[in-house]
C-alpha cells in the first residue's frame, strides 16, 4: 500500500479514520517527546506533554492549514504545551519549593547518557524563550523560516534570539565547565 | 568586535552564509584573534549539541495517546458531508438543475430546522472541549448537579457533577497521600462512558469495564470523566475511592440532591 503523506493522513483523520491518526502519532511521538523532554528535563513530564499535544492536535485538526507543514503545526502545539507546563510549574514552585525537586529518577539517568545529561543541564539554565530556539534549530534541524512559523515570530527575531541563545549556552558550557 | 561578523559566524554554523559573507568573515578572522576564539567556541557548542542522541519514549506512549482521544469527533459529520456531496454531484449532472436545486434547498432547510429544534437526547456529539471551562456556557441546559468537597485523612479535594444537554461529566480535583483507585459505577442502559480527560500534570491511568470506569491515580488527580445520557434519569451513579484495596470514600449520586 502506498504510504500517505501528512496532509493526506490529516484528510483521512477528518473523514473519521482512527488509523490515519495512529500513523501520525507513530511518526511524530518520538520527536515531540524529545522536544518536550529537552524543554522540561523530565521524561514523565515530557510524556504528559506529548499526550496533551496530540490530543489538542486531534481536536484542532480542522484548523490545520495544509499550506504549511504538518510537523511545524504540531511543533507549535507542543511548544505551547511545554511553555504552559513550565509556567504552571513555576507557579507551583513558588507556592512550595519542596514539592518539585527537579532531580532525575534512575530510569531517566539510564535513558540519557552522560553527555546528554550534561548538555540537558546546560540547556535547562537557559530561559525557556531562548531554550526553545536552541531545541528547534539544533535538535529538530528547523530553518529560520520554519522556526518563525512554529513560534509565530518574525524571522529577524528568530535570528537575534537564536544567536543570543547560542551565545548564552556557550557561556554556560564554558564558564561553569558543564561539559 | 563587529556585530556583523558575529552574525556571519552564526550563519556559517547554520549553513546559510553566502559566499561573499564567507569571504568577508574569513578576512576578518585572519586579523582578529578574539573573533577566531568566538567562532571556535560557538562551533564547539554546536558540535556538542550534535553529539546528543535522541531519547526513546516508553513503549506504551502511543497506546496512552490513542486511548485518550475521542475518535467519534469527526466521523458523524463527515458521513453527512459525503452524503451531501453525492447528492449535489448528482443534481448538477442533470438538465433539471433549477428544480433539483430548489428541492435540495428545501431539504437543507428542513434538516436545519430539525437541527435547531433537536431533542436534548439527539445523537449529535457535543465538542468535548466545550465542556471543560464552561464559563462561556450561559444556556439553561448547563447545570451543576452536585458539588462537594472531600476532607478526609489522606484525601482532600473537590468533586463536581455537571450536565449539558445529553452529556454528564464528573470533574475530580483530588490530592491523596498515596496512590488511589477511583471508581465510577453506572447503569449501562442509562449512561454510556464517552471520554476521559486528564487535565493536570498528575499521573493518572484509565481502565474501563462493563458498568465501571476506573482511574488509577498517584497523589494528584485532576480529570474529567464524561458520559452520555440515554434517559433523563441517568442514576444510579456511584463514586468509590479506594486505597490499598479498601474503600475509603463512597458517594451515591441521586436525583433528589
Amino acid at each position: 500500500m502506498k504510504e500517505m503523506d501528512d496532509r493526506q493522513l490529516v484528510q483521512e483523520c477528518l473523514k473519521g479514520s482512527k488509523n490515519a491518526f495512529e500513523q501520525l502519532v507513530d511518526k511524530y511521538n518520538k520527536v515531540i517527546f524529545n522536544l518536550a523532554y529537552r524543554m522540561t528535563g523530565k521524561t514523565d513530564d515530557a510524556e504528559d506533554i506529548t499526550q496533551k499535544a496530540f490530543i489538542k492536535a486531534y481536536e484542532k485538526l480542522e484548523s490545520y492549514n495544509p499550506k504549511f507543514e504538518f510537523y511545524s503545526w504540531l511543533y507549535r502545539i507542543a511548544v505551547n504545551e511545554s511553555l504552559n507546563f513550565l509556567k504552571a510549574k513555576r507557579k507551583y514552585k513558588e507556592l512550595d519549593p519542596d514539592m518539585i525537586t527537579g532531580e532525575k529518577n534512575p530510569e531517566e539517568c539510564c535513558l540519557d547518557n552522560e553527555l546528554g545529561l550534561r548538555v540537558q543541564a546546560a540547556i535547562m539554565e537557559l530561559d525557556p524563550r531562548y531554550r526553545i530556539l536552541v531545541l528547534l534549530n539544533h535538535f529538530q534541524s528547523c530553518s529560520y523560516k520554519e522556526i518563525s512559523h512554529t513560534l509565530n515570530i518574525p524571522e529577524k527575531t528568530v535570528k537575534s534570539r537564536l544567536f543570543t541563545a547560542r551565545k548564552l549556552l556557550k557561556e554556560i558550557i564554558i564558564q561553569k565547565e558543564t561539559i | 568586535m563587529k556585530t556583523k561578523y558575529i552574525e556571519f559566524i552564526h550563519k556559517e554554523i547554520d549553513g546559510v552564509i553566502s559566499p561573499s559573507e564567507k569571504q568577508e568573515l574569513d578576512a576578518a578572522l585572519k586579523e582578529n584573534p578574539e573573533l577566531q576564539q568566538l567562532k571556535q567556541e560557538l562551533k564547539h557548542t554546536s558540535e556538542i549539541l550534535k553529539q546528543v542522541s535522541p531519547l526513546e519514549p516508553s513503549p506504551n506512549l502511543k497506546k496512552k495517546i490513542i486511548n485518550a482521544i475521542d475518535f467519534s469527533r469527526y466521523s458523524p459529520r463527515t458521513e453527512s458531508m459525503d452524503w451531501l456531496s453525492k447528492l449535489t454531484g448528482w443534481i448538477w449532472k442533470t438538465k433539471f438543475r433549477l428544480a433539483y436545486a430548489t428541492a435540495a434547498g428545501m431539504a437543507i432547510g428542513i434538516v436545519l430546522s430539525l437541527l435547531l429544534l433537536r431533542s436534548p437526547f439527539s445523537n449529535e456529539p457535543i465538542p468535548l472541549s466545550e465542556l471543560y471551562g464552561t464559563i462561556g456556557i450561559s444556556d439553561k441546559n448547563y447545570k451543576t448537579l452536585n458539588e462537594f468537597t472531600i476532607n478526609l485523612e489522606g484525601i482532600n479535594g473537590l468533586v463536581k457533577l455537571n450536565s449539558y444537554r445529553d452529556m454528564v461529566w464528573a470533574e475530580l480535583k483530588l490530592a491523596t497521600n498515596q496512590s488511589s483507585e477511583i471508581h465510577f459505577n453506572y447503569n449501562e442502559r442509562r449512561l454510556s462512558f464517552k471520554a476521559w480527560r486528564p487535565i493536570d500534570e498528575g499521573k493518572t491511568i484509565l481502565e474501563t469495564d462493563k458498568n465501571l470506569v476506573k482511574i488509577l491515580s498517584e497523589k494528584q488527580c485532576h480529570c474529567l470523566v464524561l458520559f452520555r445520557k440515554s434517559t433523563n434519569n441517568f442514576y444510579p451513579l456511584t463514586l468509590h475511592i479506594m486505597q490499598s484495596g479498601k474503600t475509603v470514600f463512597t458517594k451515591n449520586f441521586s436525583e433528589e440532591e
